[in-house]
């Protein structure tokens, strides 16, 4: 499945970056909006439904999620300021939005939305036995649980300082070498051997199978 | 996050994170403030991207803390042109 990745290794790290740059574009919108600069104020608007759009381009369920928690809440956060007129012309435009991506949505042509729901189902029906299998299509779920259950192995060895920055999967990656490790503590290292531990370098490696 | 940084670093964390976010509901709104609205929504973008992540936090993901701060700092100087008798706790 194509994912927008951008210049990023994971189309995560792309959706976070782009959740911080909509709120600068919604600050810089706002800004002009109070001097009166409209024009520059839509371009501005105009930016973050491109950037948007983007993040819906990742298919990160998680940047999708917060994406619309942080687009509702500014809009909420503003709507005091705007003037009735103004107020009206964001709602209608808002619904005619909904409406498009609604029929979008519903025909067989909406790849995105089409992904989107694969992805969702994928992620919610995946059996546990199969959360840290290779050979199945989308299983980013099944990569948190595993690397929060090594993150608690870990924080009990070094619970105060940490092993350090950038260390995880590298002290993953020794762990699984060491004989003194146990085998479950191998296998569930992350970044070691052959179990890939991000979901997009998984996701590679299911392709090139 | 903790396993990197150990509790150590989340207390870090922690302390800058409450150092931005101190007082916000106190700090009374004003049009010509929007440092402040910069500071709030790049605060809750960082939130929610690392609750989308699962916590699988990467230091560099963290610099719009950091342009929070700044947002806050530049708000809260504004504020105390605007009205001399406010005085930040």
């Amino acid at each position: 499945m194509w994912r927008a990745t951008a210049t990023f290794a994971e189309p995560r790290y792309l959706a976070n970056h782009l959740l911080t740059a909509i709120v600068s574009a919604a600050w810089l919108a706002r800004k002009r909006f109070n001097r009166d600069r409209r024009t520059e104020g839509l371009l501005w608007i105009a930016a973050l439904i491109v950037m948007a759009a983007g993040i819906l381009f990742t298919m990160s369920l998680g940047g999708i999620a917060a994406l619309f928690v942080l687009v509702g809440g500014m809009a909420v956060a503003v709507h005091r300021m705007l003037t009735r007129r103004v107020r009206l012309f964001v709602i209608a435009g808002l619904a005619v939005v909904v409406l498009l991506l609604g029929v979008y949505a519903g025909t067989s042509g909406g790849r995105v939305p089409r992904r989107v729901r694969e992805r969702l189902r994928a992620e919610l029906a995946s059996p546990a036995e199969s959360l840290y299998s290779l050979t199945a299509p989308y299983f980013s779920r099944g990569f948190y649980l595993h690397n929060a259950r090594y993150a608690l192995l870990v924080t009990n060895n070094s619970p105060f300082v940490g092993i350090g920055v950038g260390q995880f999967a590298a002290v993953g990656k020794s762990a699984e070498n060491s004989s003194a490790s146990p085998t479950w503590f191998r296998a569930a290292a992350p970044g070691s051997g052959s179990r890939a531990w991000s979901p997009s370098s998984a996701s590679r490696a299911c392709s090139s199978s | 996050m903790v396993a990197e940084f150990g509790l150590a670093g989340v207390l870090l964390f922690m302390t800058l994170f409450l150092a931005i976010s101190e007082n916000y509901p106190r700090v009374p709104e004003r049009p010509s403030t929007t440092f402040r609205f910069l500071s709030v929504w790049l605060l809750a973008a960082v939130v929610l991207e690392e609750l989308g992540s699962g916590f699988y936090i990467h230091l560099w993901m963290w610099f719009p803390l950091g342009l929070s701060a700044l947002g806050r700092y530049i708000s809260v100087q504004r504020m105390a042109g605007l009205d001399p008798t406010y005085a930040p706790a």
